[in-house]
Order: structure tokens, then C-alpha cells, then sequence
């Protein structure tokens, strides 16, 4: 949430020249994201998996509302 | 009715070190199944595997005699208490225990000094406390089988006795697979108890089984 606001800043300042950068910005720390979750977090994952959520939708429902939130605010600030 | 869990035909190896060998372990509800072994022998190994977090070269685990590869996609099925703290530390008693559908006000009963902390994090828990918690929801998860790794470090003697108690109660419901090197606390709640050495899994009919494979000293 942090990043995303981050790169909403940076893109008010410098406008659609900088989406590119900001965009593969986005997508790196996401990256970090999961590897840091993947390897200090992930005994964490058992608590999920015993209540019947896989690892595979708790990326994809947290990483495709990330994204999705990241992408809805640089449309309504452009 | 009864229902079974059935593992067999495991092989783990990692590289050129073999860590289990045509393994056999069979747990039914109605019954408490322990695991003992020498540290590295590849307990936990075992019991991931079983769960499908862990990659076998091979490996046959059945419910029911059904094949089921992938066991953590079923909590219905089983759950599993790993050796290490699997709480997110941020979480409130409240939130866990409505999250496992376990009750709050039967777990106060039984550990009265929980009283009024319903809504504190259990990271704000000492590290007993935060085990006595996990314990207890997998033990009351709405499982088949729950698989305990070590449930009992950790904990204090006066609440190892009540854990051994409420497991006595929960496996009327259903059935446990458990390790754990307390082995005299765990060994007399057991009603069959395996020992895994060198690969294999042996199952044992008396106490001095276990000595036999180098285990434990009894006398």
C-alpha cells in the first residue's frame, strides 16, 4: 500500500512520462514482496492451509488487488 | 465410523541422502498414533510429506483408501501443527478462534489465566502460551486427522496434563498422529506408537521397542 501510494505521488509530480518507471517499479517490489514473505513468513502459511486457503489463492486474490488498486489510482489521477 | 489415513511406499531422498524408505503408518479415528525418533531421523520430513508440503520421489497417502497427493488442500481432512510458531503474531485470540470454529469460552475453562485476553494479540503472549494456543485449535480443528509435531514444547507440566486430557476427549472424534520428544508424556496416550530409524518405520509393541532402536535409555 506503502509503494502504491508512493508511486501515485511520484506519478502526480512527474506525469505519464514516468508510468513506465513506475510501473517496473511496482512490479519489482512486488516481487521482493513475495520473496521476503516466501522465505521469513512462510511457516505462516500453515495457519491458512489448516483453515482450507491454499498459498495459490492467497497470492493471487492479494497480488491481483494490489496490482488492481495500483492500477485504478493511476487512472483516476491521470 | 471409523476413518483411516494410510501412508505408505514413501521415498525422500535429498540428493545423494536417502531420509525415508518405503515407510508404512496407519492412524484411525478413535486413536492416538505416535512417531518417535531420533532427532534428524526425518519426523518432520515425514509429516510434511503426509500433509503435501513436502516433495516425495514417491509416495501413497490415503484417506479412506483414497489417494489424496495434496492433503493440506483438505482441512477437512487434516490439519497440521508444526514445530514452529504458524500464528501470524498480529491476530487476536478472537479472530484465531473464530477462525477455527473452536470455542473460546471452553478453552477459558480449561486455562483459566486466559481470561479477559480474548482480544489481545497473540503476539503480546509469552511463547508458552502462544503454543498452548496452537495446540489447542488443531486439536479442536474440524479435522479427520490432526498431525502434531512436538505439541508439548513449550508447555508447562500442569498444562502438558490438561493438552493430554482434551486429546483424550478429541479423539473420540477423530484420530492424531503425533511427535514429540517428551516421549513419556506422549508414549502413554499413544494407542500404537512408531519408531522411524535408519529410513524405516517400525512399529513397536512394548516400551523397550523404542530402546532397542537407540532412542531412549529406560533404565
Amino acid at each position: 500500500m506503502i509503494i502504491t501510494l508512493l508511486c501515485i505521488y511520484f506519478f502526480r509530480l512527474n506525469g505519464e512520462s514516468a508510468l513506465g518507471v513506475l510501473l517496473w517499479f511496482k512490479l519489482l517490489t512486488l516481487g521482493l514482496f513475495v520473496f521476503f514473505i516466501e522465505n521469513y513468513k512462510k511457516k505462516e502459511f500453515y495457519y491458512y492451509q489448516n483453515l482450507g486457503i491454499s498459498k495459490s489463492i492467497l497470492w493471487i486474490s492479494t497480488l491481483v488487488f494490489d496490482f488492481a488498486l495500483f492500477v485504478v489510482l493511476i487512472i483516476l489521477v491521470a | 465410523m471409523k476413518h483411516k489415513m494410510e501412508v505408505d511406499s514413501v521415498l525422500l531422498e535429498f540428493g545423494q541422502q536417502r531420509i525415508l524408505l518405503d515407510v508404512y503408518v496407519k492412524c484411525e479415528t478413535g486413536s492416538i498414533t505416535g512417531l518417535f525418533g531420533r532427532n534428524g531421523q526425518g519426523k518432520t520430513c515425514l509429516m510434511n510429506v503426509i500433509y503435501g508440503s513436502l516433495q516425495a520421489t514417491s509416495k501413497s497417502v490415503r484417506f479412506d483408501d483414497v489417494s489424496t497427493y495434496e492433503a493440506y488442500k483438505r482441512s477437512d481432512i487434516l490439519t497440521y501443527l508444526p514445530q514452529s510458531r504458524f500464528i501470524p503474531l498480529s491476530l487476536t485470540l478472537k479472530r484465531i478462534f473464530l477462525d477455527f470454529e473452536v470455542s473460546f469460552s471452553e478453552f477459558e475453562d480449561f486455562f483459566p489465566e486466559f481470561k479477559l485476553l480474548s482480544n489481545s494479540v497473540i503476539g503480546k503472549l509469552s511463547g508458552g502460551q502462544r503454543r498452548l494456543v496452537e495446540v489447542y485449535v488443531i486439536m479442536k480443528s474440524n479435522a479427520q486427522f490432526s498431525m502434531l509435531d512436538e505439541p508439548f514444547t513449550h508447555i508447562m507440566p500442569v498444562h502438558i496434563e490438561k493438552m493430554k486430557d482434551i486429546m483424550m476427549l478429541e479423539k473420540l472424534k477423530k484420530g492424531f498422529l503425533i511427535t514429540d520428544h517428551l516421549y513419556r508424556q506422549t508414549i502413554d496416550i499413544c494407542d500404537t506408537v512408531y519408531v522411524l530409524n535408519n529410513c524405516k518405520v517400525y512399529l513397536t509393541k512394548q516400551l523397550e521397542d523404542i530402546e532397542k532402536f537407540g532412542y531412549v535409555r529406560i533404565n
